[in-house]
C-alpha cells in the first residue's frame, strides 16, 4: 500500500494479541514464517502456540496492510533454504507496534494508580 | 505408508485457492520441520489452526475476488449493464409472482392456526353447494361431534346515521363465539359474549379497524358509546385489530365489513328451507378434516330423515371444506401459472447472461492463458469467474427486488379488487429468502457452461491460437442456449396467447343486456320506511325523480343487479297445484321499465306496467333459461307457478326475456324470475339511470334528485355499469396483463439472446467468411449461410416450445374460456412471431458477415 493511501498508525489499534506477537518477533530482525513461530513459543514459555495457516492469515494481512514487507535479503547461504520467505518489519508497521504499546503501557499505568497490579508483583 | 506432507496437503484444501497458491509451501514447510523437531500433537493443532483460519480466509478471498470483479466490470460497462439489466428483469419477475404467491398462498390468514378452520356447506342433489338455513346451524352448534367450534354469519347493510346525513354501512351479524372460533382478540374494548346473541338482548356491536380510523379517528373513548344503526342506538362494545379481516367465501360475500353484529338478533328468517348463512367450523387439526366430513354426512342423513319436506329430491348430504384452500382455489391455478411462466423466464435471462460470459470468456482467452502459464491454478480462474457471476446476480437481483417491492403497490393502485388478499402483499423474510436463493439458483445456472469452458483453457492453445477463436465446444454451448432460449419463449408465448384468447373471449362473451351508458347505485332505506308498501313507494318516487334529471333517458330500480354481487336464490313450485316439481331459480324485484333501461329483449309476452301493483294479480316475467326448464316445448306465458315461501298463492307468467349474465361473463346464466317490486317489495335496491352522455358525470345529479325526496337516505356503491362489468372481469385481466408482461419479457430475452449468439459467431468467424470471399464465394452465398443456421436453432426451439406449450395449455385447460388446447391457431402465431423477431435477430449479424473485406479480415490475423 502506498504511503500517500495509508492511514495513521492508530487507525490500526487495537492490534490483536497474536499481530502484536508477529510484530514483536520480527523486531529484532526479518525472520521467515517457521523463525516467527519459533520466536513467539520461546518468548513465551510455550504459552502461545501459532499455527502456520494462523501465522500466515496474519502476514498476508500484514502485508497488504503495509505493517510488514516480503525482503530479498537473505542470510549466509550456508544456512538459509532457498525455498523461504522472509518477512521485514517496515517503518510503518514499527509505529504500530510503538503505537500500540503505548497504548496497552497508559493502560498499565491507570492499572498501577488503581493499585490493581504492583511493579513487581510475585 | 503414506507421506503425512501429501495428508497434510489434504487438509490444506480446506483453505482457499489463493491462500494455498500464496502460501501453501511455507505453511507445509513449517508444519514439516515442527514435525521434525518433535512438537508434541502436531496433527491436532494443525487441524486446529487450520478450522480457525479457513473462514476468515474464505471470507478475505471472498471480498478481494468480489472487489477485483467490481473493477473489472467497470472497465466493461455495456458488458455489465447488459448482464445486470437481463438478471434484473429475469429476477424481477420472478420474485414479483413469488411475492404475489407468498402473500395470496402461502402466507397464512391472520387467525389461529388457521388451517383447522373449514366452512360447512349442504350440498344439493344437484351436486351444487348451497348455504346453511339458522335451524341447522343450531342443529350444528348443539351436536358438535367432532366439529370444536361452529359459527354462523351472514352479511347485511345498516344505515349509519351520521350527523345530518345517512350512510349505508357493511355488516356481519355472526355467532358470538366467531371470534373465539378464529382465535382473534379485539384491539379495544371487548368481544360478543353468549348474552348478546341472544333475541331481545341490548343492541352492541364490534368497529373494524378501518371504520374506527376514518369514521372515529382512533378514538378509544368510542368503547361504551353508542351509534345509530337503523334508527336504533347500538352500544359500542370494542373494536376488531388492524389485520383482522374476512376473505369472502363466497361471492356474494361483502369484500370489507365496517360493523359486526351479534347473529340472533339479526336473523331475517328462521325457517330451515331458507338457507342464507356462511358457515365457519374449527377442527382439531387439518387431519380432522375428514371425520367431521363423516359426522356432517351422518347429520345430512339424519335431518333428511326428520324435515324430508326441507330436502326436496332426497340426496342432500352436508360436507365442510378446509377454508383456505377452497376460498383462494380459484387464483390458485392462474397464480402458479405464472409462477411457472416467470421461471422459465428466469432460466432465459439466465441463459442470456450465460451466452455474454462466454462470449466475453473467448474474448478474454488469451488474458487468461497468460495468467494460467503465470501460475493462476484452474482453481483461482473459475474463483475469480465466480466471482464475477456472484457480483453481476447481486446487483441484478438487488434491482430485481427494488422492482418486486414496486409491483404490489402498482397492483393495489390499479385495482385493489384485482386478487384477494392483495393487502398481504409484502416483502417479508420468505420474499427475502427467496432472493437470495435466486441469487445462488441463478448464479449456479448462468455460471455454470462458461465455468466449464475456463476450466478447460489449455494455455499454450490459446496462446499460440490466432486472436482468440472461439472453441468449437463453445459454439455448441451457445447454439444449445439459443435453442433452449427459443423453446422456453415459445412456450410462454404461446400459452399467453391462449390465456389472452381466453380473455378475448370473456370480455366478449353477452351479458344479456346493455352495459353502455348505464349509472347505477346501491339504495339501503333506513327503518323508517318498514319492508313493504313505503319502501317500494319511495324507489317509484326515487326512479321518478332520477328520470327527470335532464341527460337521463329511462331510469328503473331492481332488487339484485346484475354483477353487483346480490342475488337471491329460491324456488318456485311448477303448476299443477298437486305438482311437487321444484325450479331453483334467482327471484329479483323491479320497477315497470327496468328492461328498457338495460335493453334486455322481450322474447314473449309483455313487460310489467304501472298496473301490475300489490291489489292487482300476482304477476312474472321469467328468462329464457326458467322457460326453458318449465317445459321446453310450450311457451311459458299464461303458466301459473308458485313461491315455496307462499305456496297458496298462484303466480301468473306475463312474459319472457332474454337470459342475463347476472354473475358475471364466464358464469352461465341461472334461472330468474322478475316479479314487479309493489308484489315483491324490498328496502335494499338498485337505482339504474340510462344516460344520454357520460353516466359517471351524471352521478352527482342523479344523487341531488334522490336526496331531494329524502336526505337521509344514502345513494352508495356509484358505480357505471361499464366499472362492474369490468370488475368482473379484473381477476382474469390482472392474470393477462401479468402473462402478457412475461410474454413480452420472453420475447425480448429471445430476441437479444439470439442476436448475441449469432452476432458474436459471425465476429468469431470474420476470417473464415474472408477467405470465402477471397476464394469467390457470393456475399449472399453467405448471408443465406449465417440465415440457414439460425433458422435452424430456432427451428428446433419452434418445435420444442410448441410441443412443450401443448403440455402447459392442457394443463390448465380447465381455466381456460372460449378456446381450446387444440386451437392450431395460438400455435401458428406463436410460432410465426418467434421466427419474425429470430429473423430480425440473425439479419443484422448476416448483413456484417457478408460485407466483410477479404483484405481487412485476413490482415487483422
Amino acid at each position: 500500500m502506498s504511503q500517500k493511501g495509508r492511514r495513521a498508525p492508530d487507525a490500526h489499534l487495537p492490534l490483536t494479541p497474536m499481530v502484536l506477537h508477529v510484530l514483536l518477533a520480527l523486531a529484532d530482525g526479518d525472520k521467515h514464517g517457521y523463525a516467527i513461530i519459533k520466536e513467539v513459543r520461546r518468548r513465551t514459555n510455550g504459552e502461545v502456540e501459532l499455527g502456520a495457516s494462523s501465522l500466515y492469515s496474519v502476514l498476508r494481512r500484514l502485508l497488504s496492510d503495509g505493517l510488514v514487507n516480503e525482503t530479498d535479503e537473505r542470510p549466509d547461504p550456508a544456512l538459509d533454504d532457498e525455498r523461504r520467505r522472509y518477512y521485514r518489519l517496515s517503518r510503518f508497521g514499527r509505529d504500530v507496534a510503538i503505537a500500540e504499546l503505548r497504548r496497552l503501557d497508559s493502560l498499565l499505568h491507570q492499572a498501577r494508580a488503581k493499585r490493581l497490579v504492583f511493579d513487581h508483583q510475585p | 505408508m503414506s507421506d503425512p506432507g501429501r495428508r497434510f496437503r489434504w487438509l490444506m484444501w480446506l483453505l482457499p485457492a489463493s491462500f494455498r497458491e500464496d502460501h501453501g509451501r511455507e505453511i507445509l514447510q513449517a508444519w514439516r520441520e515442527d514435525a521434525r523437531e518433535g512438537q508434541h500433537r502436531v496433527w491436532t493443532a494443525a487441524l486446529l489452526d487450520t478450522l480457525r483460519s479457513a473462514p476468515r480466509e474464505h471470507a478475505a478471498a471472498w471480498m478481494r475476488d468480489c472487489r477485483f470483479a467490481a473493477r473489472r466490470l467497470r472497465r466493461t460497462p455495456g458488458f455489465a449493464a447488459a448482464a445486470i439489466l437481463t438478471l434484473a428483469l429475469g429476477t424481477g419477475a420472478t420474485a414479483s409472482v413469488f411475492s404475489l404467491v407468498n402473500g395470496i398462498l402461502l402466507r397464512p390468514l391472520r387467525w389461529r392456526s388457521p388451517d383447522a378452520v373449514g366452512l360447512v356447506w349442504p350440498v344439493q342433489p344437484s351436486g351444487d353447494r348451497t348455504w346453511v338455513s339458522y335451524p341447522e346451524l343450531d342443529d350444528l352448534r348443539r351436536d358438535r361431534s367432532s366439529l370444536r367450534w361452529v359459527a354462523g354469519l351472514t352479511d347485511l347493510r345498516v344505515h349509519f346515521a351520521d350527523g345530518g346525513t345517512g350512510q349505508e354501512l357493511q355488516a356481519l351479524a355472526v355467532s358470538h363465539d366467531l371470534f373465539e372460533l378464529l382465535g382473534v382478540a379485539p384491539l379495544v374494548g371487548r368481544s360478543f359474549l353468549r348474552e348478546d346473541d341472544r333475541t331481545g338482548a341490548a343492541n352492541v356491536a364490534l368497529l373494524s379497524y378501518d371504520f374506527w380510523r376514518t369514521r372515529f379517528g382512533r378514538d378509544e373513548g368510542i368503547v361504551g358509546r353508542s351509534i345509530r344503526l337503523n334508527d336504533r342506538d347500538y352500544a359500542v362494545a370494542g373494536v376488531l385489530p388492524a389485520g383482522f379481516s374476512m376473505l369472502p367465501p363466497t361471492s356474494v360475500f361483502p369484500d370489507r365489513v365496517d360493523v359486526w353484529l351479534p347473529l340472533e338478533p339479526h336473523l331475517t328468517a328462521r325457517d330451515r328451507t331458507i338457507r342464507f348463512l356462511h358457515v365457519l367450523a374449527r377442527v382439531d387439526s387439518p387431519a380432522s378434516f375428514a371425520p367431521a366430513a363423516d359426522d356432517l354426512r351422518a347429520y345430512g342423513d339424519r335431518a333428511r330423515r326428520d324435515y324430508p319436506s326441507a330436502y326436496p329430491g332426497g340426496a342432500w348430504t352436508f360436507t365442510i371444506v378446509p377454508f383456505a384452500s377452497d376460498v383462494l382455489s380459484s387464483t390458485r391455478t392462474p397464480l402458479y401459472l405464472l409462477f411457472g411462466l416467470v421461471l422459465l423466464v428466469l432460466v432465459m435471462a439466465c441463459a442470456n447472461v450465460a451466452n455474454l460470459l462466454l462470449a466475453r470468456g473467448a474474448r478474454r482467452q488469451h488474458e487468461l492463458a497468460v495468467c494460467t502459464a503465470l501460475g493462476a491454478g484452474p482453481a483461482r480462474l473459475a474463483g475469480e469467474l465466480l466471482a464475477e457471476a456472484l457480483v453481476l446476480s447481486i446487483c441484478g437481483t438487488a434491482i430485481g427486488t427494488a422492482i418486486a417491492m414496486a409491483v404490489p403497490p402498482l397492483l393495489r393502485a390499479l385495482d385493489p379488487g384485482a386478487l384477494p388478499r392483495l393487502s398481504d402483499v409484502r416483502l417479508d423474510l420468505r420474499v427475502a429468502g427467496f432472493a437470495l436463493l435466486l441469487i445462488g439458483l441463478s448464479v449456479a445456472i448462468f455460471a455454470a457452461a462458461p465455468l466449464v469452458e475456463r476450466l478447460r483453457i489449455a494455455p499454450a492453445a490459446a496462446m499460440g491460437g490466432r486472436s482468440g477463436g472461439r472453441t468449437r465446444r463453445a459454439a455448441r454451448v451457445g447454439s444449445a442456449l439459443v435453442v433452449v432460449q427459443t423453446t422456453l419463449a415459445t412456450t410462454v408465448i404461446i400459452t399467453t396467447l391462449f390465456v389472452g384468447e381466453s380473455f378475448v373471449q370473456l370480455d366478449r362473451a353477452p351479458l344479456g343486456f346493455n352495459a353502455d351508458h348505464l349509472l347505477t347505485a346501491r339504495m339501503t332505506l333506513s327503518p323508517k320506511y318498514p319492508h313493504g308498501l313505503e319502501a317500494a313507494r319511495f324507489f317509484d318516487s326515487a326512479v321518478e325523480a332520477a328520470r327527470q334529471v335532464p341527460g337521463v333517458s329511462h331510469a328503473a330500480a331492481i332488487s339484485q343487479l346484475p354483477l353487483s354481487g346480490a342475488m337471491l336464490a329460491s324456488t318456485f313450485l311448477v303448476d299443477p297445484a298437486s305438482s311437487e316439481r321444484r325450479i331453483d331459480a334467482d327471484l329479483r324485484g323491479i320497477t315497470a321499465d327496468y328492461f328498457t333501461v338495460v335493453g334486455s329483449p322481450l322474447l314473449e309476452g309483455r313487460f310489467f306496467s304501472a298496473q301490475d301493483v300489490e291489489t292487482s294479480p300476482d304477476v312474472a316475467i321469467v328468462d329464457a333459461a326458467f322457460a326453458r326448464r318449465l317445459s321446453p316445448d310450450r311457451s311459458a306465458v299464461g303458466r301459473r307457478i308458485r313461491w315455496f315461501r307462499r305456496p297458496d298463492r298462484e303466480i301468473e307468467i306475463v312474459g319472457v326475456v332474454g337470459s342475463i349474465r347476472h354473475r358475471g361473463p364466464s358464469d352461465p346464466p341461472r334461472e330468474t324470475v322478475y316479479r314487479p317490486h309493489r308484489q315483491q317489495p324490498r328496502t335494499t335496491m338498485f337505482v339504474a339511470a340510462r344516460t344520454i352522455g357520460d353516466p359517471a358525470s351524471m352521478a352527482s345529479s342523479v344523487r341531488a334528485a334522490i336526496a331531494a325526496i329524502d336526505p337521509l337516505q344514502p345513494f352508495a356503491d356509484v358505480m357505471t355499469m361499464e366499472q362492474r362489468a369490468a370488475r368482473a372481469v379484473s381477476r382474469a385481466r390482472t392474470s393477462l396483463m401479468l402473462a402478457g408482461v412475461l410474454a413480452a419479457i420472453a420475447l425480448a430475452l429471445a430476441l437479444v439472446g439470439l442476436y448475441g449468439v449469432l452476432s458474436f459467431g459471425v465476429a468469431q468467424r470474420l476470417r473464415e467468411f474472408g477467405v470465402r470471399v477471397a476464394l469467390g464465394a457470393h456475399p449472399r452465398a453467405i448471408r443465406s449461410m449465417i440465415v440457414r443456421e439460425g433458422a435452424l436453432l430456432t427451428a428446433c426451439g419452434t418445435a420444442l416450445g410448441a410441443a412443450a406449450a401443448f403440455v402447459v395449455v392442457t394443463t390448465i385447460r380447465s381455466s381456460l374460456y372460449g378456446t381450446h388446447v387444440d386451437d392450431v391457431r395460438q400455435y401458428a402465431i406463436g410460432v410465426v412471431l418467434i421466427f419474425l423477431c429470430s429473423a430480425l435477430a440473425y439479419w443484422l449479424p448476416a448483413r456484417r458477415a457478408s460485407a466483410v473485406d477479404p483484405l481487412t479480415s485476413l490482415r487483422a490475423d
